[in-house]
């Protein structure tokens, strides 16, 4: 038996909105509700008042570090884990006691999920299949459904003869082609590698954008969050710490702990008075919560530290060049070390002297 | 880049290696099934070459003589049916329900297969026999009702072909996704579990057609009548017949196993 060798990705996405592709079925937008959502395995307990509302078309994803509940949240919605208490609504209508297959939830999971016996075809056909749909009209839907991941032509393929990228494309296909009123991914690119982690991130967002359908993606990868969500929700120990715009999260963390987790910061050393730091001369608004005056780590971002003549001094320790900026790390005379974002023709040679200030932008900041 | 053949081939055994090992292999096993082939063409006490056995036996000229032959056969393939039916039908669904919601008591599944191996026939059947004569009470006592002491010895192959099957397959994923597709339990486990594990359900079948075939002491001590123990009446009357039916059945069990390799072989190249 001659075995096919997996065939490179399908580079294009294709351009036609998907609305346009399946004009005969109506959209669907839901809204979803988790509300103090308890999740305890034995004596551990995975969600701990996990409390989330989607609006209909929204896609928010559930960042966090591993183990801090966001697949758990995910499959609490989907109905593959039984909840201990709380409350998850859709559309308004309690659903958490409903089987997974009444919930009309489409998912992606973070494994290639095909059918290992189907083809793309009969994979993408299954749920209508479930759904007593009939054969020409499933046919149809499910041809429709695989041109909108750019799949038209390998339908008669199994998995086995399709790339990663590929089968999380046919799973998608199959996840959507019934219209279900909410999508799940669970990690679906985290087994894909960065090239085509991009394009089937692009292709997810634009499909989900089309079909305005309401939408929670797992990831720990935060890169993946801000340039997907509509909003970031960031979990630690099965509760969500901020949810707001991937802007919102960057700029204004309302904690130390998601101003560590979301994109870089420098812990600067200062010292708190009421709501105002005072490090290096420069003095920080407090972000957030109240912390006790006293010794504290300001989280600065390294695009609010820059080179000036007039700064703290410094030596440079190392500079990356990565391609539009340039990252130079220093450190300053007192041992404390900082990271810098700055422009890429502003090169800094390892063991020169700098001299470094701060915007002064507000910050979050821990007790030291 | 070393290839993955180059890599095997330069950790494996040398070609001359193999071929010995081969060859030794292939002559322990061949020369016993020669030796049985050539004493079923043998002359009798006069030697020379003489088809005159085959043919008593295929056609008809050994009467009352082959009655208990017939029988065992008729008795071992309808033991072989029930068996594999019974296996399958306990087996299968107990151990999906323990890979997708009880995966803490995968262990303990594993060892109650298992003990039968550790357990010799002639205890077994020293257990076995007030059960049967339940059995017989509700059943009856016909041959057919071995299959229940030989789903117990099959347990441990059938067991492991499945278990096999299930690990390589991601069971738990594919039942989440159908599930999600709206599938009921039913639909998931005829549409998406079953045909994934048809490979090891058959191994499993096959290697317990080959045991069920073979199998003579808990026949011969429950007293019922399979090939094993007609063989035996038969060999006393016309060692030949016995003997081509030996050979027959070896060839049998030996293509059961060629297939079982073969089932191996695809299962492992679609994986890759």
């Amino acid at each position: 038996m001659t075995t096919l060798t997996a065939p490179a990705e399908t580079p294009a996405t294709p351009a036609t909105p998907i609305e346009a592709l399946m004009p005969t079925v109506p959209a669907r937008a839901a809204t979803v509700e988790m509300i103090d959502v308890v999740k305890d395995y034995g004596n551990s307990r995975a969600l701990s008042g996990f409390t989330l509302s989607m609006r209909p078309g929204e896609l928010v994803a559930l960042l966090g570090p591993s183990g801090c509940g966001k697949t758990t949240a995910l499959r609490t919605l989907a109905g593959l884990t039984p909840i201990t208490s709380g409350t998850i609504k859709v559309d308004g209508e309690a659903v958490a006691h409903l089987p997974t297959n009444k919930r009309d939830m489409g998912m992606v999971f973070q494994s290639y999920s095909l059918f290992p016996h189907m083809t793309a075809m009969q994979n993408v056909e299954y749920g209508l299949r479930m759904r007593k749909v009939s054969k020409d009209e499933r046919r149809e839907r499910a041809a429709e459904m695989l041109a909108a991941v750019g799949l038209e032509a390998l339908g008669h393929r199994y998995a086995h003869e399709l790339s990663g990228g590929q089968q999380q494309r046919v799973a998608l296909a199959r996840a959507l082609v019934t219209r279900p009123s909410v999508l799940l991914l669970d990690e679906p690119l985290s087994a894909l590698d960065a090239k085509v982690r991009v394009e089937l991130r692009e292709l997810i967002r634009r499909i989900q954008t089309d079909l305005q359908i309401t939408t929670l993606f797992v990831t720990h990868d935060q890169e993946e969050a801000l340039a997907m969500a509509d909003r970031v929700a960031v979990m630690s120990d099965g509760v969500i710490r901020q949810i707001g715009t991937p802007e919102e999260l960057y700029s204004s963390p309302t904690s130390a702990f998601v101003a560590d987790f979301v994109g870089l910061s420098n812990h600067v050393p200062g010292t708190l008075e009421g709501r105002t730091i005072s490090a290096y001369g420069t003095r920080f608004e407090l972000l957030g919560d109240d912390l006790p005056d006293g010794d504290v780590v300001a989280l600065v971002r390294p695009e609010d530290v820059t080179f000036s003549p007039d700064g703290v001094p410094s030596t440079v320790l190392t500079s990356s060049f990565l391609g539009s900026m340039r990252r130079t790390t220093v450190r300053l005379d007192d041992n404390v070390i900082l990271t810098i974002q700055h422009d890429a023709a502003d090169a800094r040679t390892p063991g020169s002297r700098a001299h470094i200030t701060f915007s002064g932008r507000p910050v979050s900041a821990q007790a030291r | 880049m070393t290839s993955s053949a180059d890599a095997t081939s330069a950790i494996g055994p040398s070609a001359l290696t193999r071929t010995i090992v081969l060859s030794a292999a292939g002559l322990f096993l061949g020369l016993p099934l020669f030796a049985l082939g050539a004493f079923t063409v043998r002359g009798g006490l006069a030697g020379g070459v003489t088809l005159i056995h085959w043919r008593d036996l295929f056609g008809g000229n050994l009467g009352a003589a082959a009655q208990p032959l017939w029988e065992g056969v008729q008795n071992s393939i309808l033991l072989a049916i029930v068996t594999v039916a019974v296996m399958l039908a306990l087996l299968v669904p107990a151990m999906i329900l323990v890979r997708l919601h009880l995966p803490r008591m995968v262990r303990v599944l594993e060892f109650i297969c298992l003990i039968p191996l550790t357990i010799p026939a002639v205890a077994l059947v020293v257990g076995l026999a007030p059960v049967f004569s339940v059995v017989a009470r509700i059943f009856g006592s016909g041959s057919w009702t071995l299959a229940f002491a030989y789903v117990i010895i099959t347990l441990p192959y059938a067991y492991r072909s499945i278990q096999a099957n299930l690990v390589a397959v991601d069971v738990v994923t594919l039942t989440e996704a159908a599930r999600s597709l709206g599938a009921s339990w039913f639909s998931t486990i005829k549409d998406v579990i079953l045909p994934n594990l048809r490979r090891g359900m058959l191994a499993a079948s096959f290697i317990s057609v080959a045991v069920v075939l073979g199998e003579y002491a808990i026949a011969s001590l429950l007293s019922r009548t399979n090939l094993q123990t007609a063989l035996v009446l038969v060999s006393k009357r016309d060692p030949y017949v016995s003997n081509i039916v030996v050979l027959l059945s070896l060839v049998l069990v030996l293509i059961l196993l060629f297939a079982l390799g073969r089932i191996g072989t695809r299962s492992r190249r679609s994986r890759s």
